[in-house]
């Protein structure tokens, strides 16, 4: 059980940096975006 | 003093263009709808940026540091809870979808048509109590991290944490959520940055495998499973399955993306695309402070240490210049974008929700963003002394879960009554917000008089929410039988 634990919060560490690192790359183009658009609505 | 000349311009470069980024907004605030909720225009990626810089203060990485110094891995649950919680309400809609048809601006806004006008000012009272209450804390524990991690003298955490607070009031302010959006964004890109890269080279520098046997070996089994972890337990867990679920459906800073939101599918869609960023957000501060656990040991649980300060300690002796500069900039961007949403969250319920109702006739937009403006000076000037002298009782995330639970418990029954059972009313909207309000209030109370007869903190939050749902039920019954008797 602590072997199996033990991997399963290795596993969670490592995805949660996967998951940061793509969020950022994928959020920081399409989130720009949407400020635009955003801004030009409000215009 | 770790600080170098490289690390100051980063931090400046960073500091500039967020305040002139949040000022350049003040054009584009012209109605009172505009600056409270944006206009709601607000696409998928700008809330999932939004909300999630929000929702990763500096406060946040201090206090899932400390759980996990305390705690190992398994002081990670609740961000484990948290992203159950956010997939399952951006999935089936719970509480969010019908929340945003009603195209409120507050949540009290919508107990107002639900239940009564008196309602609606108890429950924006309790919101704003429980939500300026909880971010007390939060400068002192920003600022004790940046002293503790640069290594300036410990004399100038007040001044960091007031020339900081007065940035972000002064963006804040021009420009209301705009700014906090535009801020945000820059500071969500900046945070997760900072945070791989500090994660990679904690886990570079002790490796995966010798951090899991640091918390086997300082904290046995219950530092990986929190069933068997002493200072947390099943009822601790059972308190956190309760607030993950109403954080997720109640909290203001986090339902203010979906009423911003520019329309039901959107705020959906924000919550399943951030719903895993809350494990990273307890879980890789809490790598960062085993980090600290296998280097200090258990130095900071002895008496008269903070173990709030083992990870900034850590990473500051551990982080070279321009690495440094990263970290301390991307730090304050997780405490500013936490802080102008906070602020703008609570000054928007006092002045729709307290203020707004007692007047006979409604303030003209520029007045009315006139007087959240003010109300935003309000709050961040009670912050200030208020995070000067008080002293957290116990763990920093016990105090922050209990002073929320002042509203979450009430507010959450108030709201699934609301939109999900016909029959209550009123009565039973009263009855679970004063019963709720009961516990966190007799705790934080009990445990400023009379310590030692202060009921547990998990049992504490568990009671609000017993309370509050018996209070919503049994008030919303007697009602209807007294209205049934009067017929």
């Amino acid at each position: 059980m602590i072997k199996l634990l033990s991997y399963f919060w290795m596993a969670l560490i490592g995805a949660s940096i996967l998951w940061y690192g793509v969020l950022v790359f994928v959020v920081g183009v399409r989130g720009g975006r949407d400020i635009k658009e955003m801004l030009k609505k409000m215009e | 003093m770790h600080f170098t000349m490289i690390d100051w311009v980063i931090v400046g470069v960073y500091i500039t263009i967020c305040f002139i980024a949040g000022l350049s907004m003040r054009r584009y605030t012209k109605k009172i709808d505009q600056y409270l909720v944006a206009g709601r225009e607000v696409n998928v990626y700008l809330g999932v940026a939004s909300l999630a810089a929000t929702e990763m203060g500096l406060v946040t990485i201090m206090y899932t540091a400390e759980s996990g110094y305390r705690n190992g891995f398994a002081g990670a649950l609740p961000g484990i809870l948290m992203f159950l919680a956010a997939l399952f309400v951006g999935i089936s809609g719970f509480v969010i979808s019908p929340l945003r048809k009603a195209n409120v601006m507050t949540i009290p806004e919508l107990f107002e048509t639900r239940y009564s006008k008196g309602v609606r000012w108890l429950a924006g009272l309790f919101i704003a109590l429980g939500g300026i209450l909880n971010m007390g804390i939060f400068l002192r524990l920003g600022g004790q991290f940046i002293v503790y991690c640069t290594g300036i003298p410990a004399g100038y955490l007040e001044i960091t944490m007031t020339a900081l607070i007065l940035i972000t009031l002064v963006y804040t302010m021009a420009g209301g959520m705009l700014s906090v959006l535009i801020t945000d964004y820059i500071q969500f890109i900046l945070l997760g940055l900072g945070i791989v890269a500090v994660s990679c080279a904690v886990i570079f520098r002790e490796g995966l495998g010798n951090l899991v046997q640091t918390v086997l070996h300082y904290h046995g089994a219950g530092g990986i499973n929190p069933f068997l972890n002493p200072n947390q337990g099943p009822v601790w867990v059972f308190w956190q399955v309760l607030m993950a679920i109403a954080v997720m459906t109640t909290w203001q800073t986090v339902i203010s993306r979906i009423l911003a939101a520019k329309d039901e599918g959107a705020a959906r869609r924000i919550y399943t695309r951030v719903s895993f960023y809350y494990v990273g957000r307890f879980l890789l501060p809490a790598l960062w402070a085993i980090g600290a656990l296998s280097v200090f040991g258990t130095r900071f649980l002895e008496p008269g240490m903070d173990p709030l300060n083992a990870m900034p300690a850590y990473l500051g002796s551990m982080l070279v210049p321009g690495f440094m500069g990263l970290l301390i900039a991307s730090m304050l961007a997780a405490e500013m974008s936490t802080d102008s949403s906070y602020l703008l969250a609570w000054a928007s319920v006092i002045y729709n929700d307290l203020l707004s109702p007692l007047m006979r006739k409604g303030l003209s937009d520029k007045n009315a963003i006139l007087a959240t403006r003010l109300l935003l000076v309000l709050i961040a000037v009670f912050l200030l002394f208020f995070g000067l002298w008080y002293q957290i009782p116990g763990a920093a995330w016990d105090y922050l879960a209990i002073t929320g639970s002042i509203y979450l418990s009430s507010v959450f029954a108030l709201m699934v009554g609301a939109l999900y059972w016909k029959r209550s009313n009123t009565w039973g909207a009263y009855a679970a917000l004063v019963l709720g309000a009961a516990g966190p209030l007799s705790f934080l109370v009990l445990n400023m008089v009379a310590k030692d007869h202060a009921p547990s903190v998990a049992i504490a939050g568990i009671c609000s929410y017993l309370f509050a749902a018996a209070g919503m039920i049994g008030g919303s019954l007697v009602r209807d039988s007294v209205k049934g008797r009067q017929v």
